[in-house]
């Protein structure tokens, strides 16, 4: 009776799964970037806060996903102040937008608002996926921004593992006008081929689980959630998709630590502050190969790579995520914090 | 454990353990960028040719063609962002004056009413935004 209720629902659509509800306020906004702060009831026992950077391809929801099932509330939890840095959904007016908009422009004033927020003289940044990679870009290139300390997690950084849609542009198979849209962007559909491209039968193992389970309430909401992100992509800015073509695939530019942005060199070697690199060792998405070179590109002398049993969102979401990945990374940034 | 699955999940699982790395594999095969670039290629013609023959057909007639709309489209993303480069213009000279971290990048905070750096107190009440 459950399975056919829960599989009705599913199937009209009735059970979207609500996600993202810890309770935020929007303390800065850009264009369509905004910060938000979440709520906490006392003040934060740790410094400095931490501030969320989100890749651009998928929404900022997945480390807020459910109650029991958030990063951001885990972090709360262990007494930090959150914020998060969402990049809204682009369309034609941001199809210009360069990776330099958001390393230079948006990044380094989101800092200065956290810090304005909080009280803080810095802050930690932590960056995932494609937001680890502008986290980096933006402390490499504006050395002098209060980030105390730098974790990343699943960050590319030697595109020619990253699979098929690189690889073919990387070696001139497809040019990037022919993925790009009449918007100017990529759609959130050519994203969502690419990914379940790297695992054909992902859907199969995905749905018998739903079909096993479709009688348990819990799993079934955790299903729809999980679900409902990742076929929710958002528009790639199609500059920043040119660029990210050229300098990071065809040139691998970023390999060699030294990345010409807003027409001067950005070298990895700028960042100085502790730096934590966080590689999934059965990331499918941003697989190890790709991810592991970014810790020997810092400068920094307090470098760690952190190589966890878990998949891409793995690393952030789920049993595994709350039992060993969250507390590794938050053990890391408590040592990186100060007590008040 | 193993032994708890039901019969059609055991033949789905055995028939993953087959297919799946089989399939991942030939994602990254020379043949299948081949033919996924080929169709890509196919594609990007075949829209551009239909757009062009529509357009003509619609110019016949005097009414405006999708590539109209889109140029159209484009002409008004450009305005908003000219119009968008310009409100930051002010808004960062306005705070640069005031502000000296601001003015070390030229940098303008948007920081809204009600986003001082006070800590929220317990019963304070706020805003939220649960989205």
């Amino acid at each position: 009776m459950l399975r056919a209720r829960n599989g009705l629902r599913h199937v009209v659509g009735m059970n979207r799964a609500r996600v993202g509800q810890s309770p935020k306020t929007t303390v800065w906004k850009r264009d369509k970037v905004e910060l938000w702060r979440y709520d906490r009831d006392d003040a934060a026992p740790v410094n400095p806060p931490i501030l969320l950077v989100m890749s651009l391809v998928s929404r900022s929801y997945i480390l807020d996903l459910r109650p029991g099932n958030s990063l951001v509330e885990y972090l709360i939890g262990q007494g930090f102040d959150v914020y998060m840095l969402d990049w809204g959904v682009p369309d034609e007016v941001e199809s210009q937008n360069t990776l330099e908009t958001y390393t230079d422009e948006y990044l380094p004033r989101a800092v200065d608002a956290v810090c304005a927020d909080a009280g803080s003289p810095d802050i930690t940044m932590w960056g995932y996926c494609f937001g680890g990679l502008l986290s980096v870009l933006s402390l490499a290139g504006n050395p002098d921004m209060p980030v105390r300390n730098l974790l990343v997690m699943a960050t590319p950084t030697d595109f020619r593992h990253m699979g098929p849609m690189w690889s073919m542009l990387q070696e001139g198979r497809i040019e990037p006008e022919q993925i790009i849209d009449d918007t100017g962007n990529v759609s959130p559909d050519v994203l969502r081929s690419s990914f379940k491209v790297l695992k054909p039968t992902a859907d199969l193992s995905s749905y018998a689980n739903l079909w096993q389970n479709l009688w348990n309430d819990e799993f079934v909401e955790g299903y729809q959630a999980m679900t409902q992100w990742s076929n929710d992509h958002i528009p790639f800015p199609g500059a920043c998709f040119r660029q990210t073509a050229e300098l990071f695939t065809r040139q691998n530019q970023l390999l060699e630590g030294r990345v010409k942005l807003g027409g001067r060199i950005v070298d990895l070697k700028e960042i100085t502050v502790p730096f934590l690199s966080v590689v999934a060792e059965n990331d499918h998405i941003v697989p190890i190969d790709a991810a592991a070179p970014l810790s020997h590109l810092v400068g920094s002398t307090d470098v760690e790579e952190l190589r966890l049993p878990a998949g891409h969102v793995g690393l952030i979401v789920g049993k595994g995520a709350h039992r060993r990945t969250l507390p590794a990374m938050a053990d890391w940034v408590r040592r990186h914090s100060d007590r008040a | 454990m193993a032994q708890d699955r039901p019969l059609w999940r055991a033949t789905i699982d055995s028939v993953d353990k087959v297919i799946g790395p089989a399939s991942e594999r030939l994602v990254r095969t020379e043949r299948f960028a081949d033919v996924v670039a080929v169709m890509s290629r196919v594609r990007h013609e075949v829209r551009q040719r239909t757009e062009r023959a529509l357009r003509q057909q619609w110019h016949v007639w005097n009414l405006p063609a999708g590539s109209d709309v889109k140029r159209l489209s484009e002409q008004v993303a450009s305005l908003e962002r000219q119009v968008r480069q310009l409100t930051k213009q002010v808004e960062d000279s306005g705070s640069a004056d005031s502000d000296g971290a601001s003015a070390r990048r030229n940098v303008g905070r948007e920081v809204r009413p009600g986003s001082n750096n006070e800590r929220a107190q317990p019963g304070r009440d706020r805003q939220s935004s649960p989205s």
